[in-house]
This record gives structure tokens, C-alpha cells and sequence, in this order.
């Protein structure tokens, strides 16, 4: 049965292959070239040397070239008898036409036309195209032909792959069963004795494809497999190029060496890769001298030369094999950056199309995730407005007129004492003011609608309880289009604990200036006394005088008249000079009110005239005729007048140069009324103008240093300035302004 | 002999009306004025009397009247008054030679009596002023030689000593003696002693 198939299948396969061959036919008739194939014309490494052959060939000749080409398929299984009907069939196609040339790849084709040289090849020229020098080694070509040899070098094979691998030390040989097989597994056996006991050789030559996927699968470490299969599985299903090594090479736990070029890419690692591509090449050299006529024993038989080491730059990675490992002048395939080289521009354009994408696609990311940041922030802020709202007493709220509508925050309700679901208008609002200060606030609201501005407004309001609250409203009008402004909103704010501390800090001013001046005043206790035991003293020596007058006979009723005058006029002056006293000495709120500069001047300067006087110290009043009256509050001007006064006579104390004076003086300047003490005494040292008027700063043994800040408060307070200056000459003038009260 | 006045100096218009009507009533001649310049440009020369003056004053202060009418030939005795008395005006104006020095509110009695004992202070110095003046014209009537024959003899010299310092007679000596003592209606060595003393021409 075996037989009758192979031989079925020989001649099938010729005459497949006889009809597309025709075609190339013209005028001249083609030459005939018979390739004879060792296996089947698919199998590996010979198709490749065919196929190269064939090209190259054609590509040669002038002429169309018929080829023809058979397969021995028997030589898989043994040689002898078996090849008979095939040798029929060539011989009944020689009869017709024999060929030209007869091509035998492969050590089974040349043996073939070795045996049958007398009866179908007896004069036709032979070139065997490929086989393995030790074939041929005692043989005797024959005449009219030639060859084109490759050697195998066994040694060096496995040399490689210890020099790669140097821990190797099992090795399982991929090979078939067939008697070139068997040629080969003998060749190998005697090639690597020296290995034995070192390397520990397995032979897959009786195996199943799937036995042998198993045993590569389970590979132990430190091994390798050597594929010297001609590429057929033995249990002989349809051959498929590559499909064995393939299939091995998916499985294998170890790197696989193979011996020829086509197996380079399939999953071999590498190594002395023959050429069979470069034997086809040469070998259609060769065909085509013999095709010119050359006889073919006058051409010497070709002998490639050694191949050169190349590997497969995957599988040393996947191995990891170290390229240094390698032998010399090794050539590497396949290698990754080679893609680059080839594919440069594509791949930049990749690349930046890739990069532009990742860009793309980061921005809507972080578009994505500030999207989300701010709607996180959005919500957050929300909350701390509400927080802070709370947490400033504030109130949000917007009014609509058309409606008669107010809308408020919960917090703004509680502000204003309204439940939190009660009904609100621009009347609930009103209705909360004291009576007196609706129609301002109605005015102030109605400015704003009219001229579509901002209003701002403090104001206190009356809770349903009857607690008072100080709030502060600040809002503005909105605009649909030209329109009567429709809706106002804005904000209100309990200020009650500002309004409170601003008391707070005036009753301290107030108590501050209060002591201020109760301190003042001590100083000119003799001058007051002086002044008061004026009046005093008249008074006495009148009553002393009534006496005498009272006495006489008649008492001169006339002349005691007079004396009770003159004595009530004295008690006036002395009830003035405690009055006086008394208001200064007084706590008081601060009254503005228009002033006349020469009256106070006058009373301030009574206090302090007679200690003037005391001290020897001149006193000189400049008063301008027409000099407006001033707006600010009679005792705390007297105050500053009295504390620069004294402050000028110290000045003079401390050194006067003889002349021993202080000028109070007044005039208009810019709209207010601007005063002034200077003094004859050594002035300020520039670099201390500023700091007098800082707490605590005093040249007086005794001095607090509080006069002049509180001074510069008062002033400031009514609206005015107090600064100081050196006087030309010599001595310091301290001017104050205060405003001028409208005539 | 004039009548004594009473010489009032304040510038508060008002005590010193008081204090004129008062002492009008006690019987004193009274001068007033609004100011210590005004006294001292207005005041009658050669007159007796005392001044009463406000210590505090603007412009001349009572110090500085007491002051000015010490160093003037016709010097009055000045009782101070005061609103309110203080130490250092006090000692200074004791120190110049103040009579006194009363509160403004003092007793009517110790007023008066004040003024009282400075018109007879002022009457007392104003007769030494009138001797040791009248001495100085009879001083002044001597002849030079005369004037150094005085100051020997009140130094005790005797005339032999002295014709011997002179260098002139003994008996010369002694008509000067006689002359001197005409002219200064003395007559003995005791008051001529006594009285240059008083004129202050001895140390």
C-alpha cells in the first residue's frame, strides 16, 4: 500500500508541474531543464536552493527555459527498487524529449541519477546542485557532470553553542527517520565523541511531532535542541514549510540551533548557517555555462565556503544570550532597532501622532480633573460662604419692587428677628427701623433706585422683643435693560459689638483726656489759687472797709452801696473761675459747636497767666481782627491750648536765652483756622518732631509723655491736625488746625 | 512835715479798689496804681509813705518795684501782698528788704498794722536821710587841708603827729580844729567822730 501511493503521488506531482512549465514556450525552442528533488519540492533546505536556482536562471538565460521537476518522494523511506515507476516516467518523457540538463538536489536526487545515469541520463549533462561534501566523498561524479558542495561543520556546531551556552549539558537532535537521516545521525554520533560525558545527546529521530513538542516542552535547564530535521514530521502528515520548527519553537523551553539560513526567523537562535539560497545562485551559474555548451566536467565542482556565524538578535534576547558570547564576526538579524531604521519617519509620525494624542488626551484629563476641582471648590466655597456669613452676622438678601418681594438668607432672617418661613417686603424691612430713621433710610433707598447706584447705610433696628441691633446695609439697584431699576440686593451686617467697641474707645479717649486734664490742671493749682484769692482778697478787704464805713456817724450808706456792688461782682468772678474749673475738671462728651477763638484764647490763658507771671515768663495773645469762629468743642481746645502753654513755659525753663516769652497766635489758612505756640526756648531736636507725639515719650523728669498724644487725639478727633516745628531763630512752635465753623 | 501816703500797686482792678476804700476809711492818705510802672512814674518825690504791692504782676513785678525804688534817692519800705503766699518770692523779697509780707486775705488788724509800722519805718529813715544829708553839706563847706586834718583827728592822732604828717605848724593844726569844728557845730572829738561816722566817710 505504502508503495503504490508514493508512486501515485510522484507522478501527479510531475505532471502538476509539467503544464505550467509549457507556457514559457516560443519560436525558439526552450532548453530543458529536469530539477530533481530529494524529498518533495517543499521541503527544506532544497526548495530554497530550487527556487533560487530557478530565478536566477531564468533571470540568465536569453532563451525560455523548461523546467521540469520531480520529487523522490521514496527517498523518505529507502532507496533501491522503490524508485522504478519514477524512473519510468522520466525515461518515457526522455524518449520524446530528453532535457538538457538534469539538476539532482540533494544527496538521494544525486544518488537517483547516479543509478539510473546508464538508462535515463547516459548523455544528458548533470549538475548536482547542492549536496553535502560528505556525500561525495569517494564518489565519482560521473562524466558530464559537475557540483556545488556545502559542508556541514559538526564540530564547530556544537563548539558554538558551548561558547554561547556554557553550562549546556544536554542536547535533544531533532532529526527523521529516513536513511539520509540515518546518514546523519551516524555522521553526528561520530562528529561529537569528544562531547560525551560532557553533553548527553537525545535523539528524536523515532519520535511523533507531539512526542516531540512534549519532550522540548519539558527541557531541563542548561539544555538545547539541535533541528537537523529535514523538514518533514515523522509521523508524516502533509508538509507544511517551517510547520515543525514552528511548532517547536512555540514550545521549547531551550534555544534551538538549527544548520541553514531559511531556518533563521522560524525560531532557530543561529550559528553556522549554510547559504542554500547563495548554492541555488551558483548552481544556475553553473547551469547556465553548461546550457552555452560548456561541458560540464571541464567545470570544476563549486565548494561553498564556510558560512558566517548569524543569529537571531529575539531569540538571543529570549535567551539571554550575551552578544559578547557570540563568534567572531557574528552578523545579528533581526535586530529590534532595525525597525527604526526602516520604519523612521513612519514611526516618528507615529510618535508624534501617539505623543499629540497623549496630549490630547492629558489636557482633557486635567481639563477633567479642574473641571472637578473647581466644581469641589465651587461647593466648598459655597459652604465657607455660608460659614463665614454665619460667622460674620452677615445676611444676603435681594429685593424685588415689582413683587414687593424680599428674598434673605436664614442667617439675614435671624439678623432681623423674622421666622424663617414668614412672608417678606420692602415693608417688613421698614417696619424694623426706628421711626425716625424710616424716612432717611426711604430717601437713601430711593437715591440709589434713582440714580442706580450703590447705597450704603447704618442703622439700628428694633427686634420684636425690643432688643436694639446695629446693622450695617450696603447694597445696589439693578437694571433690566433702560429701565426703573426693579430689584435691589446687597448684604447687612450686625455691627452691634463694632458699634459697642467704637463706644468703648471713645469712653477711653474721653477717660484718658479726662485724667489728662485733671493732671493739667494740678500743675497750675498756685495760678488757680491766685486767681480765685483775687476776687477773694477784694472781697475781704471790702467787708473790712463796710466795717470801718459803719462806724461813722452817719454811716455812709453811699460808699457801703457801692462796697456790696462791687463785692457781688467779685463773687461772680470767683463762682467764674470755679465754674471753669469745674468744667474742666468734669468727664463730658465731646460737644462741637462754633467757638470764638479770642474768648477761649482768654480763658485758657487764665489759668495759666498767673503761674506765667510766677515764672517771669511773658504772655503774649496775637489775635487778627475778623478771625472766623472755629467748630470744635470749648474745653478740650482749651485743653491743647493749655497743655502747649505749659509745655512752652517748661521749654522756656530749660533754657531761654533772657528772653523768656510765649506768643499764642491765630490766623486762617486753606479754610481752617490754623493755631499756634511757639517759645523762646531751645526747640526740638529735628529727629525727635514725630516721636513727641508718641506715648510715653518725655523729657520731664516728671512728665508721663501723655500730653501730647492725647492732644494730637483731641484734635484729630475734631476733625483737625497738631503737628510741631523749630522756629527759625530758636525755640519750638506747635500748630494745630480745626475747622472753621460756616458763617 | 506832709501828710504820709499810702502807696497801692495791683494790677486786678478790682482789689485795689477794695483795698484803697479800705484803707481810705482807716484814715490813710491812699495813692493807687494799675501797675508798678505807673508807680514809679507817678509817684510823688520827697514824700513819706509806703507801698503796698501785688507780688505777681505782669510785666514789673512786685520784686522788681522793691527793687527799682531801693536803688532810686527816695526810697519807700513796701509791704507784699499775695494771692497766695509762696516760698521763694517770700525769701527773695524778705531778703530785699521787704517790710512785710501779707496774703491778700489777711486780717484787717494785721493789715493795718503792717501799714502802720512801715509809714514809721519810713518816717524814721527818712529823718536819717535828712541828717546824714545835712552832714554831707557841712562836710562838703571844708577846705581840702581841713578834710585831712579831720581824718587824722577822728583816727585819734594827736595834733603834734599830725602837724609832723602835714608838715605844717602845730598851731596851724590847731586852727584848723577850731575851723572844723565851727562849720560842723561840734564840740567835741567824741561827736566829730560820731558824726563822720554817720556820714559814712570812715570805714
Amino acid at each position: 500500500m505504502p508503495r503504490s501511493r508514493a508512486q501515485t503521488l510522484a507522478a501527479l506531482a510531475f505532471l502538476a508541474l509539467l503544464a505550467p512549465a509549457y507556457l514559457c514556450g516560443a519560436e525558439t525552442p526552450p532548453k530543458r531543464v529536469l530539477i530533481l528533488h530529494s524529498f518533495g519540492q517543499q521541503v527544506e533546505p532544497f526548495r530554497t536552493v530550487a527556487e533560487a536556482f530557478r530565478t536566477e536562471l531564468s533571470l540568465r538565460s536569453p532563451n525560455p527555459i523548461a523546467f521540469y521537476e520531480g520529487s523522490l518522494e521514496t527517498a523518505r523511506f529507502s532507496e533501491g527498487d522503490i524508485d522504478r515507476p519514477f524512473a519510468d516516467y522520466l525515461r518515457a518523457l526522455s524518449l520524446n524529449q530528453p532535457p538538457d540538463l538534469v539538476v539532482p538536489i540533494g544527496a538521494p536526487a544525486f544518488r537517483f541519477v547516479e543509478r539510473h545515469r546508464e538508462d535515463l541520463f547516459s548523455d544528458i549533462s548533470v549538475l548536482v546542485a547542492g549536496i553535502e561534501s560528505r556525500h561525495l566523498n569517494g564518489v565519482d561524479l560521473g562524466p558530464h557532470a559537475t557540483a556545488v558542495t556545502f559542508s556541514l561543520d559538526l564540530l564547530g556546531f556544537i563548539e558554538d553553542i558551548l561558547r554561547m551556552l556554557p553550562g549546556t549539558n544536554r542536547m535533544s537532535v531533532v532529526i527523521g527517520d529516513s536513511p539520509l537521516d540515518r546518514f546523519w545521525v551516524e555522521e553526528m554520533r561520530q562528529a561529537w565523541q569528544p562531547f560525551n560525558g560532557r553533553i548527553e545527546f537525545t535523539w528524536f529521530n523515532d519520535l511523533t511531532l507531539a512526542a516531540m513538542r512534549q519532550s522540548v516542552e519539558a527541557m531541563p535547564p542548561h539544555s538545547a535542541v539541535v533541528f537537523a530535521l529535514n523538514d518533514f514530521n515523522a509521523s508524516g502528515l502533509p508538509n507544511e514549510p517551517g510547520a515543525v520548527l514552528d511548532a517547536l519553537t512555540k514550545a521549547t523551553n531551550a534555544p534551538i540551533f538549527g544548520f541553514f539560513e531559511p531556518e533563521l526567523g522560524h525560531g532557530v537562535v543561529g550559528g553556522r548557517l549554510t547559504d542554500v539560497r547563495g548554492l541555488g545562485v551558483r548552481s544556475a551559474d553553473m547551469a547556465m555555462r553548461i546550457l552555452n555548451g560548456e561541458p560540464p566536467e571541464s567545470i570544476p565542482a563549486y565548494a561553498a565556503p564556510p558560512p558566517v556565524p548569524q543569529f537571531d538578535w529575539t531569540q538571543l534576547e529570549r535567551w539571554h544570550i550575551d552578544a559578547s558570547r557570540l563568534p567572531p564576526d557574528s552578523v545579528i538579524r533581526n535586530r529590534q532597532p532595525s525597525v527604526w531604521r526602516v520604519y523612521r519617519w513612519r514611526v516618528v509620525a507615529a510618535g508624534a501622532l501617539v505623543a499629540l494624542e497623549a496630549m490630547l488626551i492629558l489636557l482633557l484629563m486635567r481639563n477633567r480633573e479642574r473641571l472637578q476641582a473647581t466644581r469641589a471648590d465651587l461647593v466648598k466655597n459655597q459652604e465657607n460662604v455660608r460659614l463665614a456669613a454665619r460667622a460674620a452676622r452677615l445676611g444676603f438678601w435681594t429685593l424685588d419692587l415689582d413683587r414687593d418681594h424680599l428674598w434673605i438668607t436664614d442667617e439675614g432672617r435671624e439678623l432681623f428677628g423674622w421666622d424663617k418661613t414668614e412672608p417678606l417686603g420692602f415693608g417688613s424691612f421698614l417696619a424694623t427701623l426706628r421711626p425716625e430713621d424710616r424716612e432717611p433710610t426711604l430717601r437713601a433707598v430711593r437715591r440709589a433706585l434713582d440714580g442706580g447706584e450703590d447705597f450704603e447705610a447704618e442703622h439700628l433696628i428694633v427686634l420684636k422683643d425690643g432688643s436694639e441691633r446695629w446693622m450695617s446695609t450696603r447694597g445696589s439697584a439693578h437694571q433690566k435693560g433702560t429701565e426703573q431699576p426693579v430689584t435691589l440686593s446687597g448684604v447687612s451686617m450686625d455691627i452691634t459689638t463694632r458699634k459697642q467697641a467704637v463706644r468703648e474707645a471713645q469712653d477711653l479717649r474721653r477717660e484718658l483726656s479726662h485724667s489728662a486734664r485733671v493732671s493739667l490742671l494740678g500743675q497750675f493749682t498756685a495760678s488757680l489759687a491766685h486767681e480765685l484769692g483775687q476776687p477773694l482778697g477784694a472781697i475781704r478787704r471790702n467787708a473790712d472797709a463796710a466795717e470801718l464805713f459803719l462806724k461813722n456817724t452817719p454811716p455812709d450808706l453811699e460808699e457801703i452801696r457801692a462796697i456790696l456792688s462791687d463785692v457781688h461782682k467779685d463773687c461772680e468772678r470767683a463762682a467764674m473761675v470755679i465754674d471753669r474749673l469745674r468744667t474742666m475738671l468734669r468727664r463730658r462728651e465731646i460737644e462741637i459747636q462754633p467757638l470764638v477763638w479770642s474768648e477761649l484764647v482768654h480763658e485758657a490763658v487764665s489759668i495759666v497767666r498767673s503761674d506765667a507771671q510766677a515764672r517771669g515768663i511773658m504772655l503774649e495773645i496775637e489775635t487778627p481782627l475778623g478771625l472766623p469762629r472755629l467748630m470744635g468743642d470749648r474745653v478740650h481746645v482749651q485743653q491743647v491750648l493749655i497743655n502747649l502753654i505749659a509745655n512752652a513755659m517748661d521749654a522756656i525753663d530749660e533754657d531761654s536765652m533772657g528772653d523768656r516769652r510765649v506768643t499764642v497766635s491765630a490766623h486762617t489758612e486753606n479754610g481752617n483756622l490754623e493755631c499756634a505756640v511757639s517759645d523762646t526756648g531751645p526747640g526740638i531736636p529735628p529727629h525727635r518732631l514725630q516721636a513727641i507725639f508718641d506715648p510715653f515719650v518725655t523729657t520731664k523728669p516728671n512728665g508721663m509723655g501723655m500730653g501730647l498724644p492725647i492732644c494730637q487725639t483731641i484734635v484729630e478727633t475734631l476733625g483737625g491736625r497738631l503737628w510741631a516745628e523749630n522756629q527759625a531763630r530758636h525755640g519750638a512752635i506747635f500748630r494745630f488746625s480745626l475747622p472753621i465753623a460756616e458763617s | 512835715m506832709s501828710q504820709p501816703l499810702v502807696h497801692v500797686v495791683d494790677d486786678d482792678a478790682s482789689f485795689l479798689k477794695a483795698l484803697t476804700r479800705l484803707l481810705g476809711a482807716a484814715g490813710f492818705t491812699v495813692r493807687h496804681y494799675p501797675s508798678a510802672a505807673e508807680f514809679l512814674s507817678h509817684r510823688p518825690h520827697d514824700t513819706p509813705g509806703c507801698v503796698l504791692a501785688d507780688l505777681r504782676m505782669p510785666e514789673l513785678t512786685g520784686l522788681d518795684l522793691q527793687k527799682a525804688l531801693a536803688e532810686s534817692a527816695d526810697p519807700l519800705p513796701v509791704v507784699f501782698l499775695s494771692g497766695h503766699g509762696d516760698i521763694p518770692s517770700t525769701v527773695r523779697a524778705m531778703k530785699q528788704g521787704a517790710e512785710d509780707f501779707l496774703t491778700k486775705q489777711a486780717p484787717k488788724e494785721v493789715l493795718l498794722a503792717a501799714v502802720e509800722r512801715a509809714l514809721e519805718r519810713d518816717a524814721r529813715e527818712r529823718l536819717e536821710r535828712t541828717r546824714k544829708k545835712d552832714l554831707i553839706t557841712r562836710l562838703s563847706a571844708l577846705t581840702l587841708r581841713e578834710r585831712e586834718v579831720l581824718g587824722l583827728v577822728v583816727q585819734g592822732k594827736l595834733n603834734k603827729q599830725i602837724a609832723d604828717l602835714l608838715g605844717i605848724h602845730e598851731r596851724t593844726v590847731k586852727l584848723h580844729r577850731t575851723a572844723i569844728t565851727t562849720k560842723l557845730e561840734v564840740h567835741s572829738v567824741a561827736e566829730l567822730t560820731r558824726l563822720v561816722q554817720e556820714a559814712g566817710l570812715l570805714p
